[in-house]
Parts: structure tokens; sequence; C-alpha cells
């Protein structure tokens, strides 16, 4: 077969697909990050399949008859739903331990709501957050940082200037002044899930938060790899900015930008469930997590009285959250050393 | 170092514009109407709205609102709050200012030296089981939300396990009062510690895993193996030689973490109800009182570029590289 001379061979194996599924199986080969990588491949099938696994919807109440208070009532389905409910009446008119059916097993909050549910579908709302809004921000951000650092000279100069000051502002604090002034956080209605994605705050705040940062490491890179020969000769082709930045350049940019992107994931989900706690940019009762182990503590449910400990709507919310944050982490690490190994 | 020294102060300066510009725009045009804001929604007359505008300025040309910003932001002048009694902000955000201050320094006090000595620790254990006991036990914190850690500390160490200490008095393990700001730094400590092991639990992290990959990488270096050959004692090698290259970077993360504890505590101040920086900001971001987050971005910021400076202009001068270069 004739080849032009400058066309690079291109192998099958080279193609992206590919590529994911050997640095998949090479994650899985160290025990850590392994746990990591199965820890987060568990939480997105949480949330793809979050409606088939959701026994009530997260504002449904998980009793039929509202007149019964408090509706709280204890995880079910671990054995130990006996200890924690109380010989008190209106409870046991409820609740059997003896015949418990394993309908709540994470146990209902103050509202009624079960909370296996709002966890499950809570998953879901931290990936559609933070997920959509790192990939978001590694987008814009991957595009600012290929044209700043390509072109150089005084259009690099200006943004990164003004990247850098966008940076110098800490990420928690930038979050809050744009929650604080942006019309939107003014104007959401009491329940923001079924809003549009783009009309949510916390989205627009996780892009302006992350996307400098991404852009800052891209440039850095682009610098990098802009002078090596390949580069030059398709300059010397003739070949359009585009072609370069997207066929000649990106590339070479991707193993650093994802070991960015994974570890910008980490800090997303940790700033949405902080704004979630603060009750910032979400309300009830979404099923955000932060905002469930908000009114957990701001009702006190965890305080125990004489009869039974409420604490569960405290612990499943923080551990998953802990859970998720511990899982990213352990993963992002591997990303990093895999990429420093072959990179 | 003198070049050096300038062209810092200069990367300095034009930051600080940008910055301000920054905020300005995100803090007075962003939010579209002002006065609105500040009067409480659509309902307000246009009379009123027009009054509002004219005491704040708001009728001038941006340029000149912006020169009055920063000219009354540099005098102390930095506007009154649009809640309350409307009070002037500066005086309000001094005296929290101080109060995170005191729990900067008593975070510092107790992280620094628990989480370079384990960084060390760790780094002259490279992979041995004390390095990954070490490794995972950071990495665990810095994988918490500061809110899970301060939700343990309060109610499942402070209110279940601790006896009842005469020194941590209940309502303050609770967090349920606030020091008085006449206090002396050690008399206000039974207020400060939980919040300051909260805050130092997610700090020794961070601190602790530089450490170790500064030793680490240190250690391979030639001159450690010649002064070993040469015969000095292990500790002298690792004092003097090791420590001294390896905690270059840990002194600027350290300054760093310091414009962090004046700022980034924000959830912590929240949930221990500190009458700090990062508390009072939350209350202005719920009632949408724009000059106080106005004023407190601006100072944390300013904090965070001089504590960055001072990083810098440090970590140059321990460095003879830059120093005498």
């Amino acid at each position: 077969m004739h080849l032009e001379s400058n066309q690079r061979v291109r192998h099958w194996s080279d193609s992206l697909p590919v590529q994911a599924i050997k640095w998949l199986s090479q994650l899985l080969r160290t025990p850590l990050s392994a746990l990591g990588t199965l820890g987060v491949v568990f939480f997105v099938l949480v949330a793809i399949f979050g409606d088939q696994l959701a026994p009530f919807n997260f504002d449904e109440n998980a009793f039929n008859n509202n007149d019964l208070y408090p509706p709280y009532k204890a995880p079910d389905c671990f054995g130990d739903g006996a200890i924690h409910v109380p010989i008190v009446d209106y409870h046991t008119r409820l609740f059997d331990p003896l015949n418990a059916e394993c309908k709540n097993p994470f146990g209902t909050d103050k509202l009624g709501y079960d909370v296996y549910s709002r966890v499950i579908l809570g998953t879901r709302e931290i990936f559609r957050l933070a997920g959509l809004g790192t990939l978001v921000a590694v987008l814009i951000g991957t595009t600012i940082g290929l044209f700043i650092g390509y072109w150089g000279g005084w259009p690099d100069e200006i943004v990164s200037r003004l990247l850098d000051s966008l940076l110098s502002i800490p990420a928690l604090l930038l979050a809050l002044i744009l929650l604080g002034t942006l019309p939107e956080s003014a104007t959401l209605p009491v329940i923001d899930y079924h809003l549009p994605l783009l009309k949510n705050s916390i989205l627009i705040v996780l892009v302006v938060v992350y996307s400098p940062i991404v852009a800052r490491v891209v440039r850095s890179n682009v610098l990098s790899v802009k002078t090596q020969g390949f580069v030059e000769a398709a300059q010397l082709r003739g070949e359009s900015t585009f072609y370069i930045l997207w066929r000649e350049i990106l590339p070479s940019v991707i193993p650093a930008l994802v070991v960015e992107a994974s570890l910008r994931f980490s800090y997303a989900i940790f700033l949405v469930a902080s704004l979630g706690f603060l009750s910032l940019g979400a309300n009830p009762p979404t099923p955000n997590w932060g905002l469930m182990v908000n009114d957990a503590y701001n009702n006190q449910d965890y305080i125990c009285n004489e009869f039974q400990c409420y604490d569960w709507t405290l612990i499943y919310p923080a551990a998953a959250i802990v859970l998720l944050v511990i899982s990213v982490n352990l993963m992002s690490d591997g990303i990093k050393r895999l990429v420093q190994r072959s990179g | 170092m003198t070049r050096y020294i300038l062209r810092r102060l200069a990367f300095f300066v034009v930051t600080v514009g940008f910055t301000s510009v920054l905020i300005f725009i995100l803090t007075r045009i962003l939010p579209g109407d002002v006065c609105r804001i500040k009067l409480g929604g659509i309902e307000a007359t246009p009379q009123a709205v027009a009054t509002c505008e004219r005491e704040l300025g708001l009728d001038k040309p941006v340029i000149v609102q912006y020169g009055e910003w920063l000219v009354g932001f540099v005098q102390g002048d930095w506007g009154n709050s649009f809640i309350g009694e409307e009070k002037p902000i500066f005086p309000e955000i001094i005296q929290r200012l101080e109060n995170s201050g005191r729990l900067a320094l008593v975070t510092l006090t107790i992280a620094v030296p628990i989480s370079i000595v384990l960084g060390v620790i760790a780094g002259l254990n490279e992979n041995n089981l004390v390095d990954a006991a070490i490794s995972v036990i950071t990495l665990s914190f810095v994988s918490l939300p500061e809110f899970v850690t301060s939700i343990i500390l309060i109610n499942f160490v402070a209110l279940k396990w601790a006896p009842n200490w005469e020194w941590l008095p209940f309502e303050i393990r609770a967090s349920a009062t606030r020091f008085d700001p006449s206090m002396s730094l050690w008399e206000s400590m039974p207020y400060i510690i939980l919040p300051a092991i909260a805050a130092t639990l997610v700090l020794m992290g961070y601190i602790t895993r530089l450490t170790r990959a500064g030793v680490i990488e240190e250690l391979k270096r030639d001159y450690v193996r010649t002064a070993e050959l040469k015969g000095l004692p292990y500790w002298k090698v690792i004092i003097k030689h090791v420590l001294r290259n390896a905690l270059l970077p840990t002194v600027t993360i350290i300054a760093i973490s310091i414009g962090w504890l004046m700022s980034g505590l924000v959830v912590i101040e929240w949930i221990f109800n500190y009458d700090g920086i990062g508390g009072y900001l939350i209350f202005g971001v719920k009632a949408r009182d724009l000059p106080r987050i106005q004023g407190i971005v601006m100072m944390t910021v300013m904090i965070f570029l001089v504590v960055n400076l001072i990083a810098d202009l440090l970590y140059a001068y321990l460095n003879p590289r830059i120093r005498l270069g």
C-alpha cells in the first residue's frame, strides 16, 4: 500500500476507545487504584440506574398516612431495626420488627422521605452537577489554554493575567461571590430539580471556578509541545490553526488533561457537597447529599433521645460523600502514576 | 535578586489591579439592579430606587464608580451594610479578621510541627509499613469534607466521648456560644480548639504529603551519598543536608495555607458558629449583602496575594540559586 509521505500511519489501536480500555486495565492492576476505579464505576452505575434502584421518589412520603408523627423509621434491612424502634404506641402500630419488610434500608427522615432512595437519587444529582460542571470546565479551559498557548504574545499575556487574578480568589470564595451575586440564585424556585441545567447556578459556579485552572495546565503543556518538530512540520505544510491544535497538539496534551480532569472532579464533588451543606444554590427537597447532611444536622436528627437514635439521616449521606470522594481520589492518584510512568 | 524582586512586585501590582476590576464587575455589574436588591425586590417604587442610586453613586459612569470604589477601599470606607442597622462594613470586617487570625494562629501552631514530623518520618521510611500507614491516614483526612470531620468532632468526640472537662464547658463544646473579642488568646482557647483541630486535619494531609515527597526526592541526590560516605552521622545528614532542601517547598505551602486559613475556613467557621470572616461572609451571601461580600472578598484576596508574594520572596531568599543568581 502506498502512503503519502506526509501522512502519519495510524494503527487502529491508537484510537481513543482502545487507549481508554488499555488505561483502564492498567488502572485495575494496582490494588488501591483498582479499588478507587471500581468505586467510581459503582457510583456511575448507581447514578444511571437510579430510577430502578430507588423504591421511592426523592420527595415521596414513604408512609401512607401522613398524620403520624414523628415519621422517623429506623433502617429495617440489617437486622438491627428492632433495636432502634422504641416501644411506643404509635410506632408499634406502624412497624413490626419481627415481620420487617425491607422497605427502608436506610430508614426515613423527619418528613417521612426514604433516605435510601434519596441517597441513590443524590448520586445522579452529584454526577449531574459535579460531573457535567467538570466536563464543561474542562472543555472551556482546554479551548482557552490551547489558543493562548499556541498564539502566545499579547493575547496570551492578557488572558493569563486575567486567569491569574481569577485564581487568586480561593475557589470556595469565588463560588460564594457568584452565588451571592448571580441573578439566577435570587430567582431560584423552591424546587430546582426540574430546572434546565444551564440555569443551575452551581453549574455556572463550577465552570467559572475550574476552567481557569484547566486553562493554565493546558497552556503550559502546549508551550512545551509547540516547539517540537511535528508541529513545525505541520505549520510548514500550511495546515490551519484548528487542524494543528486538534490533530497535532491536543493528543499530546490529553494525558495531563485526564489527570487534571479527575482531580477537578474530586474537588467539584467537594464543592457541590460543601455548597449543599451551606444550603446555597440547592433547596430542599433536592436530593443533594450535602443538603441532606445539613438537614439532619440542623434538625438535630442525629441526637439520641431516651427512646432511640435518629443518626441514620446523617450517617448515610455523609458516608456516600466520603466514599465517592475517596474513590475518585484513589482513581486520580492511579491515573497520575500511570501518566507519569508512561510519559 | 533585586531584579527578581522588582519583577515579582510588578507582577503583584498587575494582578491586584486585574483582581480589583474583576471583583468590581462581579459584585457591582453582574447583580444588575443593586438598589432593587437593597430595597428588597420588585416592589420598590421608582422614586426610592432613584434616591438609592443617587446615594450609592450608581447614576455615574462605570469608570467613575470603579475609581470612587477603589479610592474608598484604600481609605477604609467600604460602604454600609444593606441589612440590619446599615452599619459601616470596615470595622465589622476588621473585628472578624482578628478572630479568624486567632484561629489561623492556633491551627498553624498545631498543624505545622505535627505534619512536618509525620512527613519526614514517612519520607525516611519510603514504601514500608510506617509510610503506608501515614499515607493512608493523611489521604483519608484529605478525602473527608470539612463538614463531615467537624460534625464528627462535635457530636461523636466532643459531646459523646469527652468527659465533663472543666476547661471545655458544654456550651462551648456544642458551639452554642461565641467568645468575647476582648478576651485574651489564652482565655478564648476553649472556643478555638475544636475548629482548629478540624482545620488541622485538612491542612495536615497536604503538608505531610508535600514534605514526604520533598524528603524522598532529596534523599536520592548525590550530595546525600557524599555526606554519608564522608562519615557524617545519619541524623546530621538528615537535619543539616536533606531537610534544608526538602523543606523549601513546604515553606511556600505553609505561607499559602495562611491565606487559606484566613479565607477558606468558611464551612468550619459556619459549623462551629465561630465569629470569623468565613461565617460572616456566609450570612452576607445568604442575605445578598453586596458591600459585605465585596469588602470581604477584596480583603481576603489582598491577604492571599500578599502572602503569596511573601512566600515567593522567602523562597527566593532561602534558595541560593535564585538569591545569588
